[in-house]
């Protein structure tokens, strides 16, 4: 005949249910490593605020502008955090919804007053600017300014840190160089010479 | 001799009948003007009829400037636009001509006319705002002296629209303007030496002026601009001769600020109520409530009222602020010495499309039942065309004027718009095809009254829009907005229409369709001729009672400005009119054909005959006591 | 042995329920409210119609099969009778399954018809708007003036039903006062209604309860319901201004709060009108951080504006640079929120 089980099974899972509930409950969710993406470190402010606007005087070939890319480039979440904060902060308001611009500059073309290298872009969100750009550099986080140049560099007219002497000579899509730019007296002047990482580091 | 139709019958208020009428005319004006699925609704012109046309409005011209001169912005106080000169006609029209030209080098869009005292020209360009006195007495009409203010370039990156100048004043030798940095200034028309210049707000927090100063006996009145940056809206007035403010009047906030008192007597009862400017928003939402009162002043002499309408609700979407949002989309009446308002209406409560209210009030006078009314007329953003009796605030008529289907019609009982619940924004939902777009079936380019016909002439859109709403952080200095939109045209695929309007029956008498938005202001004149421009540039001369386009002149830009006309020192009649695209016209920039931009005033007469034309070594004289500009500010960017 | 077995299990389960409240807060078997209490009936009618049936059919079962038999005694060689009179037995158990069966449903209709409105007009709306991972609470006051937001505490007044208008901003949420009514899922661009009312004074936690990312477990919400008049009075409190700072270092801390915390947070009265983050204009009356992450206390409030990160690993509240002095300054002034 068929014997019942004994109650010891049942007792079993009794206490390994309740085992498993007390263990629920002490749970906690355990800290775990922020969701924001950070491939690399953000440069520092000390390093973007020696960076020029405009082109160095003088015979100077150091330009730390080349240095400095945006660690967030090219980060899908990244990028549709900036676009969302591109809504929220009311970039669009000014800039359009497109940022193909209204109140303020279209930020989709290859012309940008105050520079379209990342570094740029940022010192631009960070500073202001004075035909009414606001300053953003107290209201918003280094990252979440990142993410803002990340979506914006998605657009099509930003460019690349390399390509920041290009932007100041203008030459965005450039198909021939004059010959006297390649050798002869202008070649001092014009074009900078490469020089090893550590001496293009700047002063902090 | 023209045959007055009998207007008895139409005018739906008042009429014997009582409500019985009101409610078969305004049934009938529904259907007439309800929406069909995808065809224009408005019932078709009147075929063209010189004798049918006239209506009897009539318009008082005070303050009667000289008819050779052009004082002010909108001609007159009723906001006629409207001149008496003759010598430039129907009949000799085609023969208009390029006579000379000035530009100021500004690129902004220019949206203001010249004024003509005597024999002076006076000018006021966009950002920065350089003012100009041109000596029309001479040949080539040079500058006789021209006056740097050195606005601040912040607030450039403010105006929501274009660096704008909308206009400028002239009174007592004084040439009066706003600067885009929320300055208003006076110069000296004989030196051009500054006299007065007082500060009215802070750019930095959004606010800027663009609006064209109005001047009324010893005041002149200004009002901000900042609707779309959450700025309070106000208007105040100032002494003509030193610039102190008299008194100011908010748009929003508790009565003591919108000057609202025991002499308020609004005609409806949704109007009366103590502090409705904080009631009807949510907790503390008036101190960003908008209403900014950027548009066209008129007043009324013999009642001593100044009318004036509001902008657009703060911010632009309307799931952020529940209730009826007043005085925002609105008008008031105030009593020009006190600022007290007198009544109020408003045109769209709890405005969820951005319709402003803040287009001119054309002052009529207009026969109803027998009887003469003092009205206003004002074609609203909202595309209705409302005919307002000016003394107490009912709404006599309401019609569509253009395109719409925001709204399933209008209820003159209660004068509040029937609102259509698929085409009411939502946040981060797509609403398709709303008509009109923001900017409306009209905008701020003004129209022009003409007592020849009794008619009113105005350009008109036919725009609409898909809108998604992006509810909004107040961050101060930045939008408060969150509307994004796509804009395209009407049904009929144009953008533009300029309209004659018969204020007395609500209806258009005859349109001409244009491919481009109609932006200019309006001119009508004695010479039984309208002129006014498109976008893509063509400045027309129209004939005021059948429409028939007489004379077209392609400009070097889009025509965003009002035409003016004057009598020259040599006595030839001349028309004026800028040609400088931008301001809101840019919503169509995308446009093949869509010009760029123009600094240029364009002067005709007939066959382009004046003394700065012709055969010889014509020269220019040198200006006499010249304020000489800072040569960097000229003309910068 | 076991009959007292089960007895003992049953009555332990049931002290342990009854007394869940202190232990459990999110227990839905003991309701408070006429949106709940219905199911909550349901629920234990059910439970003990189940045990019953258990019961019984469990000692059906176990009694024949537990009773001691004789090995010899049921071998014979006279043929097997049939154990006649089986059929009552299925008669009887049909029988009683269905009327049981059709009992539940009708009662679950019923049920279900009592909790899907009040049975009196509900006294205002709530719009409750869910965020990864906080609470938006607009209250719809009339007149429009009246028309105030607050985030993660609602307030609702004893006895009266209260209407909840609940979308989602980014994901779908799920709205849960298990003390005071059923599940509503949050969806974005679709308005659900629900309604709450509560019998009793009391606080009653509620918890999003669809999976929303990953700071799901720390997106609670509070319902507080007072006595009327009480209510009235949070309500008129609730739509006054932020108050003003009474020392030089809460002016401060006002100032650097506009400057780096108002592009995301709302203080009426002041500059800062952000609305990315939840409105802090009355923080103070509430009694925890972070849609209860934390207590609501000054120690963890300095935490939490230094670094929201720690706390709640994820959620959109980056870590501010602030210094010493100045977070000193912004926690002082925040403190006055009451």
């Amino acid at each position: 005949m068929l014997r019942f089980p004994t109650h010891r099974p049942l007792r079993s899972i009794a206490s390994i249910s309740l085992a498993l509930c007390v263990g629920l409950a002490a749970c906690q969710p355990h800290g775990g490593s922020t969701s924001n993406p950070s491939a690399r470190a953000l440069p520092t402010e000390g390093q973007l605020a020696s960076l020029p606007l405009g082109a160095l005087a003088g015979a100077a070939k150091v330009l730390p502008a080349e240095e400095v890319s945006n660690p967030l480039e090219g980060n899908p979440q990244a990028i549709a955090e900036g676009k969302r904060l591109f809504v929220s902060m009311n970039c669009a308001g000014c800039h359009g919804y497109g940022a193909a611009g209204g109140m303020g500059p279209n930020l989709t073309d290859s012309y940008w007053r105050y520079g379209g290298v990342p570094s740029s872009i940022y010192k631009s969100i960070f500073e202001g600017r004075p035909q009414g750009m606001p300053a953003w550099g107290r209201a918003l986080p280094a990252q979440d300014i990142w993410k803002i140049v990340a979506y914006i560099q998605t657009l099509g007219g930003a460019l690349n840190p390399q390509q920041y002497h290009a932007g100041l000579q203008g030459d965005h899509d450039v198909t021939s160089t004059a010959p006297e730019l390649h050798g002869g007296l202008t070649e001092t002047f014009n074009q900078p010479r490469m020089l090893s990482p550590s001496t293009n580091a700047p002063a902090q | 001799m023209a045959m007055r139709i009998s207007t008895e019958w139409v005018i739906p208020v008042r009429a014997r009948w009582g409500p019985l009428a009101t409610l078969i005319i305004a049934a009938a004006g529904n259907l007439a003007f309800a929406d069909t699925t995808s065809s224009n609704a408005l019932p078709p012109p009147a075929a063209p009829d010189v004798d049918q046309q006239l209506s009897d409005a009539t318009a008082d011209t005070s303050p009667n400037d000289p008819p050779g001169e052009w004082r002010r912005q909108a001609g007159d106080y009723a906001n006629t636009r409207y001149s008496t000169l003759t010598q430039i006609n129907r009949e000799n029209a085609r023969r208009l001509k390029i006579a000379w030209t000035f530009s100021d080098g500004a690129g902004y869009g220019h949206e203001g006319a010249p004024l003509v005292v005597g024999a002076m020209m006076y000018i006021v360009a966009p950002f920065p705002n350089v003012a100009y006195a041109l000596d029309l007495s001479k040949p080539g009409a040079p500058i006789k002296w021209s006056y740097a203010a050195n606005p601040s370039p912040l607030a450039i990156g403010k105006a929501c629209c274009d660096a704008v100048a909308r206009g400028w004043a002239y009174a007592n030798g004084k040439l009066i303007y706003n600067l885009l940095d929320d300055h208003t200034i006076a110069v000296d028309v004989h030196t051009g030496k500054e006299v007065w210049r007082t500060k009215l707000g802070n750019v930095e927090n959004g606010e800027t002026m663009t609006m064209a100063p109005f001047v009324a006996g010893k005041k002149v009145f200004v009002g901000n601009s900042g609707g779309e940056l959450g700025k309070i809206g106000w208007i105040a007035a100032l002494d003509v001769d030193t610039g102190k403010e008299l008194w100011r009047a908010y748009s929003a906030g508790p009565d003591s600020l919108v000057k609202i008192g025991p002499e308020f007597k609004p005609f409806y009862d949704w109007m009366k109520g103590k502090d409705l400017g904080v009631s009807t928003w949510p907790a503390d939402m008036w101190k960003t409530a908008a209403g900014a009162a950027w548009g066209w002043y008129s007043f009324d002499p013999t009642s001593n009222l100044l009318y004036y309408g509001t902008s657009n609700p703060s911010p632009r979407v309307p799931a952020q602020r529940p209730g009826l949002n007043l005085w925002t989309s609105a008008m008031f009446a105030r009593d020009a010495d006190t600022g007290a308002a007198k009544w109020a209406y408003v045109f769209t409560p709890h405005d969820e499309w951005d319709y402003d209210g803040v287009n001119e009030n054309v002052l009529l006078d207009i026969k109803i039942g027998g009887q003469t009314r003092k009205v206003l007329v004002q074609f609203n953003r909202n595309a209705y065309a409302y005919t307002i009796d000016r003394t107490t605030g009912e709404v006599l008529v309401a019609a569509p004027f253009a395109y719409q289907n925001w709204s399933s019609g209008f209820d003159l009982k209660t004068a509040m718009p029937v609102v259509r619940p698929d085409k009411e924004p939502k946040p981060n939902v797509k609403v398709t095809n709303v008509c009109p777009p923001d900017i409306g079936g009209k905008d701020w380019q003004p129209s022009a009254f003409s007592p020849r016909t009794g008619l009113l002439y105005a350009g008109i859109f036919n725009i609409c829009m898909d809108v998604t709403d992006h509810p909004q952080s107040y961050i101060p200095g930045t939008p408060y907005d969150g509307m994004e939109m796509t804009r395209t045209a009407g049904p009929g695929a144009h953008w533009g229409e300029f309209m004659a309007w018969d204020p007395v029956k609500g209806r258009k008498i005859w349109s001409v369709e244009e491919k481009f938005m109609t932006m200019s202001g309006a001119l009508a004149t004695a010479g039984d001729l309208v002129f006014y421009g498109t976008v893509d540039g063509w400045f027309r001369a129209v004939d005021d009672r059948t429409g028939k386009v007489l004379w077209s002149q392609k400009l070097g830009s889009g025509i965003i400005s009002s035409p003016m006309t004057y009598l020259g020192p040599d006595g030839r009649q001349y028309v004026g009119i800028y040609a400088g695209v931008g301001g809101a016209a840019l919503v169509s920039k995308a446009m093949p054909g869509f010009p760029p931009r123009g600094s240029t005033l364009y002067v005709f007469s007939i066959d382009g005959e004046s003394p700065s034309s012709g055969p010889g070594l014509l020269t220019t004289e040198a200006g006499g006591a010249a304020m000489h500009a800072d040569a960097t500010q000229t003309g910068r960017q | 042995m076991n009959r007292a077995w089960n007895s003992l299990l049953t009555a332990v389960t049931a002290v342990l329920q009854l007394s869940a409240c202190s232990v459990a807060p999110m227990t839905y078997m003991r309701t408070f409210g006429p949106a709940a209490d219905p199911i909550t009936t349901l629920g234990w009618g059910l439970t003990f119609l189940c045990s019953a049936v258990v019961i019984i059919i469990g000692a059906l079962v176990l009694i024949p099969a537990l009773r001691a038999r004789s090995p010899k005694a049921a071998i014979s060689c006279l043929a097997i009778a049939r154990a006649g009179g089986g059929l009552p037995w299925l008669y009887v158990g049909v029988g009683l399954s269905t009327l049981a069966l059709l009992g539940i449903v009708v009662w679950t209709l019923l049920t279900l018809r009592a909790v899907s409105s009040p049975s009196q007009p509900t006294a205002f709306t709530i719009e409750i708007r869910a965020h990864q991972w906080w609470w938006e609470a607009r209250y719809i006051g009339d007149p429009p003036q009246r028309t105030f937001i607050t985030a993660n505490e609602l307030h609702i007044p004893v006895g009266q039903p209260v209407r909840l208008e609940l979308i989602a901003d980014d994901v779908i949420h799920s709205f849960w006062i298990p003390a005071l009514a059923g599940k509503t899922d949050v969806i974005p661009g679709q308005t659900n209604i629900a309604w709450l009312e509560a019998d009793k004074a009391g606080t009653y936690r509620g918890q999003c309860t669809e999976y929303c990312g990953e700071q799901h477990a720390h997106m609670a919400l509070f319902a507080i319901a007072e006595p009327t008049p009480a209510f009235r009075k949070w309500w008129s409190e609730q739509l006054n201004r932020a108050a003003q700072p009474t020392s030089d270092r809460q002016a401060q801390g006002e100032y650097l709060f506009a400057e780096r915390c108002g592009a995301c947070h709302t203080i009426r009265g002041t500059g800062a009108g952000g609305i990315l983050g939840p409105d802090l204009t009355h923080l103070m009356s509430r009694h925890t951080i972070g849609a209860g992450t934390l207590p609501n206390n000054p120690r963890s409030l300095a935490s939490w504006i230094a670094n929201a990160q720690g706390s709640k690993p994820g959620c959109r509240m980056p870590p501010i640079a602030v210094s010493r002095p100045e977070l000193a300054a912004i926690a002082a002034y925040v403190q006055t929120l009451n």
